[in-house]
């Protein structure tokens, strides 16, 4: 366990369950600050998560919290954002929880396109059960539930959200915290989904994936002269396989599904009156 | 029991058999009469035979008739399937070409309904219209309410279309006045001047959760449930609310865990298969105390099992559905009236005690259509959610253990309310907590909901009673089974047989107190409904250690009034055999 920094606020003064030397406690650390940076009211601060070590974020900070079921926390975070506009919606959850068993959901909060924010927490293993291969795993092949090796690839969490129309998609890294602190504002504010992975060491469990060093080594940031509008160069940036790029790699900007409801809201008026004695008329 | 009328039109699907059956209906609900109907669905997309039975009272009726008075075939498939299901002095009205063999006492009529769409008229699809025609002059409906009804439906199609569907009505009219001398008594019901509102099953479910101020409806698509989202996919936004179709069932009831836990109020609608997938999320919304109303609309199973055809084999999931002991509440209407109740009611109950309330319908109950009473807005059940107002300086405490289970519940949003809810055991504040005090202190009071609406104003007095209050023999039943129960009472009574029902609305927690009082009256219990198990008489039993004779039918369609009846009289001599021994034995 390691002493936080509540000079923010923003912290519940819950004690945080992860490990030592654990890169969530820099996520953590980060998101706070964005808070603080943003001077977001905890009250209007809505964090949802599914299941796992990254899952447990909502319990340490001040704000309403929804740590919820496996998988689970987007379409949560969708029905919370739907009925309370108001709120800043910010989801978090794993590789294994948003990728594997939550893995249905993430393309459809992405082409709705509602109003929040994901931060993916990719450790590329299962670190609340100990250690089983997650669907980002590739350099540490031999885990618990794969002592041969491997059944499949890795999937690119980024580069699917790219493909599942995420109108903002970075990509950030747990130990360079100013950067992915102005990464979590910029997606904050960004108006529809933006969606952030964050790259980030497990240290009990997969130290090989995440290795600190080796990311800092392969580590570069997207190109200034890149246009956030060019999915496919995006892509391409996203799927490097010789550096892992750093930033901003989609941002654009399209109806969320709130205005999408408004304008039905807008047509349905249009089609008659929605007092239950005008909608029982019909039955007349 | 009243005037009434048993009419079935049977055809092949795309033939227009239900608009004719549904026009029927809409004339003679203006006109006050009482309907009840039921449909078959064909498994094919396309095509396929199918029918619609409308049974017309002048008083209120509880089933939609067993033999058919007056029967309308469009084929001979028609005529091969449904004739033996008429009435031995029943009527036939069908296309001239069916070959029906003669029986005394019954009356057959002839038209060459395809000859006359396609040939005079010009356009096959009008042969309903044509049908109709003939139907207005056989069985008394003013032609006039039929034009009026005609005018409204195709007014928006252009004067060509209307007039071709009037002249195919005419047409109809005057083969029939030519051609068929009424040989036969039935007739349309008289009314009354209360006119009534004819509706679905699944209509008033979602008509009744707009008045308890549905605003967010999550929901996928699936038979025979999806008519629900449909119709509030074009009516709920007109009140500000939303309907999003999601990926799948668990998205669907995910954000509505969300969007309630946000302050609205909120419901998703399914099946079976759906209700499957639901069930770790209705335990998070019972250990997190979210309300959510969740619609079963019950069809054959188990698997994707029979999907247009209703049963009512969805209890023991809804009752204990989901992993760890999962406070929830299962309500089941009997009717199509009684949606409208339940629904209304599953809101009050889940928004009073912040946990998740299944409302259990059958696709019997879903697709009928079936007249209410307008007035039926005005005694809906209403409650809503206990709210914090926390910003006394003391910190709010979620789950705050008092003298009540239910603890006020702090919107996002609220000043000095934040907290977590979450799916972990935990303790006032939300905090994960796995010790065994804790554990135990909010099991219990998640379940001490249950004992509190068992005793609420609200659940009080809604087992429907029927028949003779001394009578010896019992029947237990629930949701669409309830109907055919009430005319087989009213059979066994003209049999000379005592017998009594009640039939529970909430069922779970049960009405302890009405049902114990119930078993101690009488000698025999049986169990009637749509299940292989015997669902519900497992749990009554459990529940209440008693015997049941359970009566079971899983053929997609409702239980028949004879079939209980005959239960009944078995279960009568059996009584009756059983006393005289004893009597034997003491003398």
């Amino acid at each position: 366990m390691e002493e936080l920094d509540n000079s923010c606020g923003y912290l519940s003064g819950v004690s945080p369950v992860w490990c030592s030397g654990c890169g969530y406690y820099g996520i953590l650390s980060a998101l706070v600050e964005a808070f603080a940076d943003l001077d977001l009211p905890t009250k209007e601060l809505a964090l949802v998560s599914g299941i796992g070590c990254s899952s447990r974020l909502p319990y340490f900070v001040k704000a309403y919290g929804f740590h919820s079921i496996h998988g689970r926390g987007l379409p949560i975070a969708q029905g919370v954002k739907t009925a309370n506009p108001n709120l800043t919606v910010v989801a978090v959850g794993g590789d294994g929880d948003g990728l594997a068993i939550g893995g249905g959901h993430f393309p459809h909060v992405a082409r709705n396109n509602v109003d929040m924010t994901y931060l993916l927490f990719n450790n590329a293993i299962y670190g609340m059960t100990k250690g089983q291969f997650s669907p980002t795993t590739t350099l540490y092949p031999v885990t618990k539930t794969s002592p041969f090796g491997l059944a499949g690839d890795a999937v690119n969490p980024s580069a699917l959200a790219i493909v599942y129309g995420a109108s903002f998609v970075a990509r950030g890294f747990s130990v360079k915290k100013e950067h992915l602190k102005s990464l979590i504002i910029e997606a904050i504010r960004h108006r529809g989904f933006s969606f952030v992975e964050i790259l980030s060491s497990c240290s009990s469990f997969n130290t090989t994936d995440m290795n600190v060093a080796r990311i800092i080594r392969g580590l570069t940031m997207v190109p200034n002269d890149h246009d956030p509008k060019d999915s496919i160069e995006a892509l391409r940036l996203a799927t490097d396989k010789e550096k892992i790029h750093l930033g901003v790699l989609v941002r654009n900007e399209r109806p969320t599904l709130g205005d999408r409801f408004q304008e039905a809201q807008q047509k349905a008026k249009g089609r008659g009156s929605g007092t239950v004695e005008a909608l029982l008329g019909q039955f007349a | 029991m009243h005037p009434d009328l048993v009419l079935r039109i049977a055809g092949e699907s795309g033939e227009g058999v239900i608009t004719i059956g549904e026009t029927l209906c809409r004339i003679a609900a203006r006109e006050g009469v009482h309907i009840v109907t039921f449909r078959t669905f064909p498994a094919e997309i396309k095509g396929g035979a199918c029918m619609i039975q409308v049974r017309l009272s002048e008083g209120p009726i509880p089933y939609h008739g067993e033999q058919v008075d007056f029967l309308v075939c469009l084929n001979q498939v028609a005529v091969d399937e449904n004739l033996p299901d008429l009435k031995e002095n029943g009527a036939l009205l069908c296309e001239a070409e069916c070959d029906v063999s003669e029986q005394p006492g019954r009356t057959v009529y002839k038209v060459p309904f395809d000859r006359i769409a396609t040939r005079e008229i010009g356009s096959r699809i009008s042969k309903n219209i044509v049908v109709l025609g003939s139907l207005s002059h056989l069985l008394a409906i003013p032609k006039k309410s039929i034009e009026a009804f005609i005018s409204e439906k195709f007014a928006r199609k252009g004067k060509t279309v209307l007039d071709h569907n009037l002249e195919a009505l005419q047409k109809g009219v005057d083969f029939a006045e030519q051609h068929l001398a009424k040989k036969d008594p039935y007739k349309l019901p008289g009314g009354s001047d209360q006119k009534r509102l004819l509706m679905t099953g699944n209509e008033a479910i979602a008509l009744s959760a707009v008045a308890a101020g549905l605003k967010y409806f999550f929901g996928y698509p699936i038979t025979p449930a999806s008519e629900i989202m449909e119709w509030l996919a074009v009516h709920l936004p007109k009140v500000g609310g939303v309907v999003l179709q999601t990926e799948d069932e668990i998205s669907a009831v995910c954000s509505v865990a969300g969007a309630s836990w946000a302050g609205g109020r909120s419901m998703t609608s399914t099946s079976g298969p759906g209700l499957s997938l639901m069930s770790e999320t209705v335990g998070l919304l019972s250990m997190a105390e979210i309300p959510a109303v969740i619609v079963d609309s019950q069809r054959g199973g188990p698997s994707t099992g029979m999907p247009t055809k209703t049963e009512q084999s969805d209890l023991f999931l809804a009752l204990y559905g989901s992993h760890g002991d999962v406070a929830r509440v299962v309500m089941a209407p009997t009717s199509v009236a009684d949606c409208f109740r339940v629904t209304a009611l599953a809101f009050a109950i889940a928004e009073k005690y912040q946990l998740p309330v299944i409302v259990l319908v059958d696709q019997a109950t879903s697709a009928r259509l079936e007249t209410i009473d307008p007035q039926i807005l005005d005694r809906l059940p209403q409650a809503s959610r206990l709210c914090a107002a926390p910003g006394d300086g003391a910190p709010y405490a979620r789950y705050r253990l008092t003298d009540s289970p239910v603890s006020p519940a702090a919107i996002p949003g609220t000043e000095g309310g934040e907290h977590m809810v979450t799916g972990m055991e935990h303790d006032e504040f939300g905090n994960f907590a796995c010790d065994d005090e804790t554990h135990t202190a909010m099991t219990v009071k998640r379940f001490r909901k249950l004992d509190e609406i068992e005793n609420d104003p609200l659940t009080q007095d809604l087992c429907t009673r029927l028949g003779d209050e001394n009578g010896e023999i019992g029947v237990v039943t629930w949701g669409s089974t309830a109907g055919p129960v009430e005319e087989a009472l009213a059979v066994a009574k003209g049999l000379g047989i005592s017998a009594q029902a009640i039939i529970p609305r909430v069922l779970n927690p049960l009405p302890h107190k009405e049902l114990k009082a119930f078993f101690g009256k009488v000698k025999r219990v049986i169990v009637p409904e749509l299940n292989f198990l015997g669902q519900f008489a497992s749990v009554l039993r459990s529940t209440y250690r008693i015997p049941t004779i359970g009566l079971t039918k899983i053929k997609g369609v409702p239980l028949e009034p004879r079939e209980i009846v005959e239960k009944i009289v078995e279960a009568a001599s059996a009584s009756n055999v059983r006393s005289m021994k004893r009597y034997g034995r003491a003398g």
